[in-house]
């Protein structure tokens, strides 16, 4: 469109029928791609020092996770908080944190892009490998929490010398599948998206070493029209298949849940609203870590402002939802009538863990609202202080829903108060460890801008044929 | 993006309504009425007037979810800044002018409600409130008087919201004032809320309060879903009968179908996501107080509804709607809307029927009557408030964008 | 443009050391637009050897060269089909014929918890068929491409533009196609040479290959020869305190006590609560006073005194009074339990009737000899209504003859219950029409018999 060349002051501010340019500055195909190799091409002895100081501190966490699943291998599980009646204590709210960050990635990468939403160009890559990265770290408490870790096949159907089979009708063995799944899916739609990307880093590459490992990447991509346009149906095709697959992996998470009796976890709103949630603490962690990373990488024409406050917006939608499903879920534990799940729902918010709900509230449901305002969605610092607190919000929804439930059965005589122990913090703590060092490790060594994808929205330069416009 | 076309889009002249479909509007009115008289007529003469009453309430609320849809339409079209759809938007706040002629047909609930007689809804009686304890614990929210109240102000809000739209939309076709779409903008946000929790409500006052001891979160959200697919099942007809007149038939071509067959497509999946998830944590809890519903729709004849539902709402245009062909073909797209505008109507058929006749799905001429006598009565309400509009945003600024506009 | 056409010969000359094969031209243009032009022109001129080159998939292009639409779709759906196919039958054969497992009252094969895992194989396999079908159309990994030879062409994943026509293509000529090139106003055209040499593959790299994948086998073979053998040597105890973890287990020796014993035996004198069981005449309907006397062995059904002689309960020392207020509720609730525990084989009105008995007796009648069912004593015949409202409550506890306990099914307060509503059978199955109210004795002697 004519209208694009044309650079308002503020890319926040779109004139109906002009589009707004995703990419900033004087920038053309060749200065983009410069950028988005700054920082994986440098030598070592210019990174940034900011880089190796936040790399060293994530190691020391990541070091610290280490040594928390020896000491779990070897004295049990007993060294968690983990007690009756909460069984399930803080694996499964760490578990279900991190696959839920996990989820606006490939929202971004599948979902936005069926709605043709090109801003997404600039955060996708980076988006999708958070997605990958926390699922890694979400794998790793169910993983650990099985006590005998190296029988962890037997939740695999195996053919096994006891003439067992798993059982198909439990949602725990339903997220196995959706959290397998969706791990091996990311990491396909990952992989596809960056073969272009991996190829320009061959192509410019100068070192032997580093023409031979992206080169075997990049499996010999030319940028031949042929190839793109299968390439481009793939995309669309894995695009519209993770759409649904990133609805139903947190589905099934919340149907961990919700398909058991328990007042305060069998609601039918759950599924909907995990999703939300998801995508809520989801756009929260990739603006947490996208403000910091922009400049580090030195790409703020690349990410823009205009990129955060699309972020912020989509969190101010998905905050309300997730507001919604607490309304809804509060309304109807009335008007069911059950004086179990009402009994449920008061002790939420007034009971012995009246302190995380009202944290979660007030994190879920009012800090997001600060969003309303332009300038806080304007503002990086200001987003990623309200990103931080929509975190902390997350994180205690699900310490809600798991502890507070259980935590008071219909059994007052099991009644119980839930303590995490410092090797739980020490876990919580150390899995942020391992999810930061892989996202700088990622930042350093593979293309962190979808590069491809963003030159194809980028306006095209001026030349003889295109002056007529 | 669109980085080829180097000539100006121009948009043809669609006209009014009523240049297009003017004559239709007094055919409407007497098919409206003779629906409504020959619903009647047979209540009246088999004394079956639950009958009657259920049917017009499932009708009515066919009629609306499809109106609900709309809304939702122009409303997220704006918050989202959306592009493609310019072209086709004026059709959609025409069809929002439907909520007057809604209101209106909602009356004779809101007077049968009012009047005491609780033939539609248990809970409106002193006794069986009395006598239930359940249904006791509820009155205060259910009923006859904040019923009433509730009623009023959801349809206040949707006539005042789908108002705001088609006017601003309108003086724009004489200003093309970029500014009125940011406003528009800014208030499709705050809108989208209330639509929300007015489109909840309603589903919980008008359907699920037909059985008042039942409950479900996800009802809300079931209806919207409904609501959704049925609104694009009629958007695609309208765009079939009127390119067919030859009305926009350059200006709304096969990418701006291949969207809307997307949408429906994607939306009945939705559907089937939400109705499944629904099930399933109710089928899997197995908790008496909750399966007692979805019982009902089990047995009696019953259960062949929800195979209905299963196999004809999900998976068969599923399989026919998945092809990027059919939703660019102008016939197939069509013959897939009223095959889903059709399962949409046993949607709301299974969800509401079954609390009057348990003891098995039965569709009279009482029903036809309703269908045609709501759908004829809410088209001429339409065609009376909204014939001297245009049919298209003709200045719309984005109105470039959406006529130039490609799939990938 | 000439100046462009010798720099790219003076480049073609370097990659001559060998003889080499012109293997085609390329030609560079300076951005999108001016590619599609090209494009189309080259597909015009009727050229089918031919690709573009682009850092991003241009817009429009694929019209421009004629490119058809790939059949990916269909190799997706394919998978997807055959996902959801192997889920379902992953989990019929499992749970519903391999190994058959009844969980909160599911049916084996139970469709709806069985669509998650279909919808998630079917997603995971059409994923792969996406990606692997799409570097399979487009013969990806190939990692050795002549193009790559040219310097230029590096840029084609940055931000240069290219076309290339290769010598195959059965249109190609030498210098036609050059200058056809450079008609379309390129930047650049470069002839790409292709090194003839003849590499050949080492003879030894064959065996090689087949030595290190039957070496690849060896742990597999390990690994399956393992599970087939039993072993005599104890496993490996990874995490011993796991293994064997200090606890007590049920009839196990144990070192914590003296006496060696893991189950301890009660405490004298303990009471579990709830368990106090002091009121007799309420618990076991004896009298209080008398109750210590009692061998409590000879309430069970068919028991035997230390002789050998049967043990004659009615001389035991009975409640007479059912010990709970007895009023109507009382009454209402015994028929009810009555109703529901007792009537089966006894009868609604207490004559021995019940659907079960009768059953019992069709079936006996018709086999010979076969069962061993009593006929139950009418419950209002003058034995059992001799008898003490205790015998009858002790009858229920602790059953007699073939009538099993009900102690279980029934507890104390429902079982005096029952036997005030026995007494209540039992006045008026022995009753006589005299007893029946003046004006009621009318109205039945009016009413046909049935």
């Amino acid at each position: 469109m004519a209208s694009i060349t044309t650079t308002p002051f503020d890319v926040t501010v779109e004139t109906p029928g002009t589009r707004a340019p995703l990419v900033t500055g004087n920038n053309d195909y060749q200065t983009v791609t410069d950028k988005v190799c700054h920082l994986a091409e440098k030598p070592t002895h210019t990174i940034p020092k900011a880089y190796w100081v936040a790399l060293t501190l994530c190691l020391v966490l990541l070091a610290n996770l280490g040594i928390c699943i020896g000491i779990l291998f070897t004295q049990g599980v007993g060294v968690w908080g983990n007690m009756s009646p909460v069984f399930w204590g803080w694996p499964i709210v760490n578990f279900v944190f991190w696959v839920g960050i996990g989820h606006a990635g490939t929202l971004i990468s599948a979902i936005l892009f069926l709605f043709r939403q090109n801003w997404r160009t600039g955060i996708n890559r980076a988006a999708e490998a958070m997605t990958i990265f926390a699922v890694v770290c979400a794998g790793l408490f169910p993983g650990i929490h099985i006590g005998r870790i190296w029988v962890f096949f037997w939740l695999f159907p195996l053919p096994n010398s006891m003439l067992l089979w798993p059982q198909f009708r439990s949602p725990l063995l339903w997220d196995v599948f959706a959290v397998g799944t969706y791990a091996t899916v990311s990491i396909l739609f990952w992989y596809m998206g960056m073969i272009p990307d991996l190829a320009t880093f061959r192509d410019r590459a100068v070192t032997p070493i580093r023409q031979f490992a992206y080169g075997i990447l990049s499996l010999g991509w030319t940028g031949s029209a042929r190839c793109w346009h299968r390439y481009e149906r793939a995309y669309l095709l894995l695009a519209a298949l993770a759409a649904p697959l990133v609805l139903s992996v947190h589905t099934i998470v919340s149907f961990d849940f919700a398909v058991a009796q328990l007042p305060g976890w069998h609601t039918t709103i759950f599924p909907p609203y995990f999703v939300a949630g998801a995508v809520f603490s989801g756009f929260a962690m990739v603006a947490t870590l996208l403000i910091p990373a922009r400049i580090l990488c030195g790409l703020q024409d690349i990410i823009t402002i205009r990129h955060l406050e699309s972020m912020c917006k989509i969190m101010l939608a998905t905050g309300l939802m997730v507001g919604y499903a607490y309304a809804m879920e509060f309304f109807i534990a009335w008007y069911g009538g059950n004086p179990y799940e009402q009994f449920a729902f008061v002790n939420r918010a007034f009971g012995p863990y009246w302190w995380a709900y009202w944290t979660m509230v007030s994190c879920n449901v009012i800090s997001p609202q600060f969003f309303w305002i332009k300038w806080c969605r304007t503002t990086p610092w200001f987003i990623a202080i309200v990103c931080v607190f929509i975190n902390i919000g997350m994180w205690f929804e699900r310490f809600v829903i798991t502890v507070s439930s259980l935590s008071r059965d219909f059994l007052p005589s099991s009644w119980g108060y839930f303590k995490p122990t410092p090797i739980d913090w020490l876990m919580l703590i150390g899995s942020f460890g391992l999810f930061f060092t892989l996202f700088l490790l990622f930042c350093r060594f593979l293309p962190v801008v979808a590069m491809a994808e963003v030159k194809s929205v980028m306006p095209e330069p001026d030349t003889d044929e295109a002056h007529g416009e | 993006m669109s980085d080829h076309n180097s000539h100006e889009l121009e948009v043809e002249d669609p006209g009014t309504l009523n240049d297009v479909a003017g004559s239709l509007t007094n055919k409407a009115m007497i098919v409206g009425i003779a629906g409504m008289l020959l619903a009647g007529l047979i209540a009246m003469s088999s004394g079956n007037w639950t009958q009657f009453f259920f049917s017009y309430l499932h009708n009515f609320t066919f009629v609306l979810s499809f109106t609900l849809g709309a809304l939702f339409f122009v409303l997220i079209q704006h918050l989202t800044r959306s592009g493609w759809s310019v072209v086709v938007r004026r059709i959609v706040e025409l069809m929002t002018t439907g909520f007057v002629p809604l209101a209106v047909l909602f009356l004779p609930i809101l007077f049968l409600v009012l009047v005491g007689n609780n033939s539609l809804f248990h809970w409106n009686n002193a006794e069986v409130v009395e006598n239930t304890p359940l249904i006791k614990h509820k009155a205060i929210y259910l009923n006859a008087t904040w019923f009433a109240i509730r009623a009023v102000a959801y349809f206040g809000f949707w006539i005042l919201c789908s108002r705001f739209y088609l006017t601003v939309s309108t003086q724009q076709d004489q200003s093309g004032d970029p500014a009125l779409s940011l406003r528009m903008e800014r208030w499709s946000a705050l809108s989208i809320i209330v639509f929300a929790l007015s489109l909840t409500f309603a589903a919980i006052d008008w359907i699920m309060s037909l059985d008042p001891e039942w409950f479900s979160t996800i009802i809300g959200v079931y209806f919207f879903s409904n609501s959704v697919v049925s609104f694009f099942a009629v958007l695609a007809i309208l765009i079939y009968l009127f390119n067919s007149q030859g009305v926009l038939s350059k200006s709304i071509n096969a990418e701006h179908r291949h969207d809307v067959g997307k949408l429906l497509f994607g939306f009945n999946c939705f559907w089937a996501y939400i109705a499944f998830s629904q099930y399933l944590l109710y089928w899997y809890a197995n908790i008496p107080e909750e399966t007692v519903w979805f019982a009902r729709r089990q047995e009696n004849g019953w259960e062949v509804v929800s195979m209905i539902l299963i196999i004809g709402h999900f998976v068969i245009p599923f399989l026919g709607l998945m092809s990027r062909t059919v939703k660019r073909n102008p016939k197939q797209l069509v013959f897939w809307a009223v095959y889903l505008l059709v399962m949409c109507w046993i949607d709301l058929f299974w969800l509401i029927m079954p609390e009057v006749s348990p003891g098995g799905p039965a569709i009279g001429l009482i029903d036809i009557g309703c269908l045609l006598g709501i759908v004829g009565l809410f088209s001429y309400g339409v065609l009376k408030m909204a014939g001297d509009q245009n049919l298209v945003a003709k200045r719309d600024p984005r109105l470039p964008e959406s006529l130039a506009f490609h799939n990938i | 443009m000439s100046t462009a056409v010798e720099q790219s010969d003076s480049q073609a000359d370097d990659c001559t050391e060998d003889q080499a094969v012109l293997a085609g031209y390329v030609a560079q243009f300076p951005n999108p637009s001016a590619l599609k032009k090209a494009a189309s022109q080259v597909r015009d001129a009727g050229f089918k050897e031919f690709d573009c080159y682009v850092p991003f998939p241009v817009h429009g292009i694929d019209e421009a060269m004629g490119i058809k639409m790939t059949r990916l779709p269909y190799i997706v759906l394919a998978c997807a089909a055959m996902g959801a196919t192997t889920a379902i039958a992953l989990q019929f054969f499992t749970n519903a014929f391999d190994y058959k497992y009844i969980i909160s009252g599911k049916p084996f094969f139970s469709l709806p918890a069985n669509i998650p895992i279909t919808f998630e194989l079917a997603v995971l396999f059409s994923a792969f068929g996406a990606l692997l079908g799409m570097l399979a159309l487009n013969n990806l990994p190939k990692f050795y491409n002549r193009l790559f030879l040219i310097d230029p062409f590096l840029k084609a994943t940055s931000n240069g533009f290219f076309i290339a026509i290769e010598a195959k293509d059965p249109k190609f000529h030498e210098t036609d196609t050059k200058e056809f090139l450079n008609s379309l106003q390129p930047s650049e055209v470069i002839a790409c040479l292709e090194p003839n040499q003849n590499v050949k593959i080492p003879k030894a790299l064959l065996p090689l290959a087949v030595c290190i994948m039957i070496l690849g086998l060896v742990p597999l073979v390990i690994v399956a020869r393992m599970r087939v053998t039993p072993s005599t040597t104890p496993r490996i105890e990874l995490v011993h305190d796991m293994d064997y973890q200090p606890k007590l287990k049920t009839q196990r020796f144990s070192k914590m006590f003296a006496d060696g014993r893991g189950m301890r035996p009660l405490i004298a004198g303990t009471v579990a609560r709830g368990d106090l069981r002091h009121d007799t005449a309420f618990y076991e309907g004896l009298l209080p006073d008398q109750a210590d006397e009692v061998d409590r062995s000879f309430l069970l059904p068919n028991a035997k005194k230390p002789d050998g002689t049967s043990v004659s309960l009615e001389t035991l020392p009975w409640v007479t009074q059912i010990p709970l207020p007895v009023d109507e509720k009382l009454m209402a609730r015994g028929q009810e339990r009555y109703n529901i525990y007792c009537s089966l084989c006894h009868g609604l009105s207490g004559k021995g009737d019940g659907i079960i008995t009768q059953r019992a007796m069709q079936l006996q009648a018709a086999n010979p000899g076969v069962g061993t069912w009593l006929l139950p004593i009418a419950l209002y015949s003058e034995p059992v209504r001799k008898q003490k409202v205790g015998q009858l409550f002790n009858t229920i506890t602790h059953g007699v003859r073939k009538m099993p306990s009900y102690a279980a099914q029934i507890p104390v307060e429902d079982r005096w219950a029952i036997v005030l509503y026995l007494r209540a059978l039992q006045e008026s199955g022995s009753g006589n029409i005299n007893d029946v109210p003046a004006e009621i004795r009318e109205q039945l002697n009016a009413e046909p018999k049935p």
